[in-house]
């Protein structure tokens, strides 16, 4: 470390803003990404419905959208802590792992207000109608709409990598496989979580 | 000339350098002999600093996190590498005993 505070350059804070940020810090900004997220998916009638899930198009009251954030953000963060658990030689915080995993959600922030773009919306009823009419407009908004969420979504995985690896102290081949495994159990685990309480709730 | 790196390994076989000779630059006293580098001279610059703020700080990671502006998990990671360093340089330095003639 140099003499004075560390200084940083972009990349740092778009790929590793947890060598400056985590602990409790990092999961105050987190759940506020998460319930901002939510709330704006209610605007956009977009669910994450999954720790790597967003959908769009079905109304729903308001209360469910931070619900299913909160739940992929536990379930994904409980997944990360067991597979720090067992590849991490290190001792490690709780806090560190669950608050940067919320941070590192930042990037849904963006994905659920894709489906605001004009004429979004409107190529994707054709498409569900498997309409073959073409409006150029609305297909340009749903391309650029599409490639949007992609590198939302592989920046998200990114950012969870690397929340994970300095959170939990990992690097390595087994640090890689066992948080694709995570990431596997918590899109499963998440899934099947929000399918019981809405199931128990709704019902 | 910038401040010169302490050289602790030789740059032709690799094997952990020692200390033959000191001088007084005062005086040009010499002493000579076969003295052994202490670990902590053998870690690199910016690891003897860290153990330099560490004590600064009153091995609070907390403070030193504060203070440096990183994250805690940032200053617990370097502190592990740190901890698996000494314990490569304190198990390099025993065998090296054992192989020497007493």
């Amino acid at each position: 470390m140099s003499p004075d505070t560390e200084t940083c350059g972009w990349q740092d804070w778009f790929f590793n803003p947890f060598h400056f940020i985590a602990g409790g810090r990092a999961l105050a900004i987190g759940l506020a990404v998460v319930i901002v997220a939510s709330l704006n998916g209610s605007v956009s009638r977009t669910h994450l419905d999954g720790v790597f899930d967003a959908h769009t198009g079905a109304a729903a009251p308001l209360w469910i959208y931070p619900i299913e954030g909160l739940v992929d953000w536990l379930v994904m963060g409980t997944a990360v802590w067991m597979a720090g658990r067992i590849v991490s030689k290190s001792r490690f915080r709780a806090l560190d792992v669950y608050g940067t995993q919320a941070l590192a959600r930042f990037p849904t922030l963006i994905l659920v207000l894709v489906p605001l773009l004009p004429g979004f919306q409107r190529q994707l009823a054709r498409l569900m109608a498997q309409d073959s009419d073409v409006v150029v407009g609305d297909v340009v908004s749903f391309t650029v709409g599409l490639i949007v969420t992609v590198v939302m979504m592989v920046w998200m995985v990114a950012l969870m990598y690397r929340a994970y690896a300095v959170s939990c102290n990992v690097q390595g081949r087994k640090a890689v496989v066992a948080f694709i495994i995570a990431c596997l159990a918590a899109e499963a685990a998440s899934k099947g979580t929000l399918m019981a309480v809405f199931r128990r709730v709704l019902s | 000339m910038g401040k010169r790196l302490l050289p602790v390994s030789c740059p032709s076989c690799g094997q952990v350098l020692k200390v033959k000779r000191f001088a007084c630059p005062a005086c040009d006293t010499a002493v000579e002999g076969d003295f052994a580098l202490p670990v902590l001279a053998r870690l690199s610059p910016e690891e003897q600093e860290f153990l330099v703020r560490f004590a600064e700080c009153s091995g609070s990671l907390k403070d030193m996190a504060r203070r440096y502006g990183v994250s805690y998990p940032t200053v617990r990671n370097r502190l592990d590498a740190l901890i698996d360093r000494l314990g490569a340089l304190k198990g390099e330095g025993k065998e090296h005993e054992e192989r020497s003639p007493s």
